[in-house]
């Protein structure tokens, strides 16, 4: 097996095909890592959520 | 066979499974060394396939976007089958669980879709000399991308209620008849698109070197779709279940789960 | 299984089968139009409708490419292994555009049957060789086919 690019410029310039493919490997990478970031904020912000509803019963209530 | 069919203990463990509770904290468990394996496979894969495969004789470079291109398609097709089965056994088993695991399949499978669609994009263009076609395959895959939206849009619009869920449930079952159909496309009709490369019947039209990398691209993509269709159903627990006493000791910062 | 839950089985099987028969229909009936584009064949036998847009397509015959010295005015002839297909374009072709590949053309058929193409495709198969073994099999291809020639004069 071996680097199949004289270098790194060449990696990112493959012949001029370098554009289509670094496109799709750059919106692959963005919307993978928005399936990731948006489910973990998601739960982020139903925990918080949940966390000051209790908070404000237990201030109503005159506990706290 | 209806005797074997009747309650009985060992379908516990399919109840167990249903319950929210008991997924939350076996998912947590199983998420770092999932995340972690769908990493190390994602990486190899890319760095294998974008910089050590040997580029193709007719496409030059081009030619390596399938090490994207076929993994989220495939993962775009099984996930709506994992949807339509989630949304079936709602609709039987009316288990919540597994209709927070079909609304979570739809993102999912509408990025992976989405994904698809945009990266046979950029290739048809150095390759096929057009960015897009109508031909039955990328025809199909449209369609199974706004069927992904439907079922967004019904538990959007019903609020994930009961009524939500059986629709969506049954949309998804209906859509699952365009799953084949994209599949056989390319043998059924003329199309742009060729035919599959991997086939299960037969040895890959693909030599060693490309496919192996290919291969190890496929399996990180499993399991970066299961890492996703997870965080997904979590988030989605976390929501349904805020009223209940473990979600909110959960919030509370009290014990862990 | 509980009654219940078999009946709903049921029902979910029963909107499986219905919806893949109706979409199956559909597809059926769509047959040929859900077709990409017409073969020579088809062109030569009348199939396609003449004077309207249509694709056909088929592999490029080897040594058929024309192009004009002072235009991009090109011409070449397309088979799908029966019949021919000739095939005249004014513009730019695709990088994979070659002979001995499948190439799909838009246009429409005028009386001489030649498709008079607006824009030209390049289609290609779903094999993928390093370049170094493509030319390995080239090789051994050119070698069998010059042994044959032999062999024949022989």
């Amino acid at each position: 097996m071996k680097f199949q690019f004289e270098n790194i410029t060449q990696l990112f310039v493959m012949d001029g095909h370098g554009v289509f493919v670094w496109t799709a490997v750059l919106v692959s990478l963005v919307v993978m890592l928005w399936l990731i970031v948006k489910p973990l904020a998601d739960s982020r912000a139903a925990l918080k959520d949940v966390s000051g509803d209790i908070t404000r019963a237990a201030l109503t209530r005159g506990d706290a | 066979m209806n005797r074997l069919l009747n309650w009985s203990p060992s379908w516990q463990w399919f109840h167990r499974l249903g319950s929210p509770r008991w997924f939350y904290q076996a998912s947590g468990r199983w998420l770092p060394w999932l995340s972690l394996l769908a990493l190390t496979l994602l990486l190899t894969g890319l760095v294998w396939g974008l910089g050590f495969a040997p580029q193709d004789a007719k496409q030059g470079n081009s030619f390596r976007i399938i090490y994207l291109h076929v993994p989220v398609s495939f993962l775009a097709l099984a996930g709506y089958y994992i949807m339509a089965i989630a949304g079936a056994i709602g609709l039987i088993w009316k288990m919540k669980l597994s209709y927070m695991v079909m609304k979570a399949a739809a993102p999912v499978g509408a990025a992976l879709t989405f994904l698809a669609l945009f990266t046979g994009a950029v290739w048809g263009k150095p390759t096929w000399g057009t960015y897009w076609v109508w031909d039955a395959r990328v025809t199909s895959m449209l369609i199974l991308l706004f069927l992904y939206l439907g079922i967004l849009a019904l538990q959007y619009a019903f609020h994930s209620n009961e009524a939500g869920n059986k629709a969506s449930a049954i949309l998804a079952l209906v859509g699952t008849a365009n799953i084949p159909i994209i599949y056989k496309s390319v043998d059924w009709w003329y199309t742009l698109h060729q035919p599959a490369t991997i086939k299960l019947t037969s040895a890959p039209s693909m030599h060693p070197d490309m496919f192996a990398p290919l291969l190890v691209m496929i399996v990180g993509f499993y399991c970066f779709y299961t890492v996703a269709l997870l965080l997904f159903t979590r988030a989605e627990i976390l929501r349904r279940e805020r009223k209940s006493v473990w979600v909110r000791e959960l919030a509370l910062g009290g014990p862990a789960l | 299984m509980h009654p219940l839950r078999k009946q709903r089985l049921q029902l979910v099987i029963l909107i499986v089968v219905a919806a893949s028969v109706v979409v199956g229909l559909v597809a059926y009936m769509l047959g040929q139009n859900a077709n990409y584009f017409y073969t020579p064949s088809q062109i030569a036998a009348g199939e396609a409708p003449g004077g309207v847009h249509i694709r056909a397509g088929g592999m490029v015959v080897a040594g058929s490419v024309k192009r004009a010295p002072d235009s991009l005015d090109v011409q070449f002839t397309v088979t799908d292994g029966t019949s021919l297909l000739v095939i005249k374009h004014s513009g730019i072709l695709p990088d994979l555009f070659d002979e001995g590949e499948a190439a799909i053309a838009a246009g429409t058929v005028d009386d001489n049957l030649v498709l008079q193409a607006t824009e030209v495709l390049a289609k290609h198969d779903e094999k993928y060789t390093p370049p170094e073994v493509a030319d390995a099999m080239n090789q051994a291809y050119e070698r069998k086919q010059k042994q044959n020639q032999e062999q024949y004069a022989q």
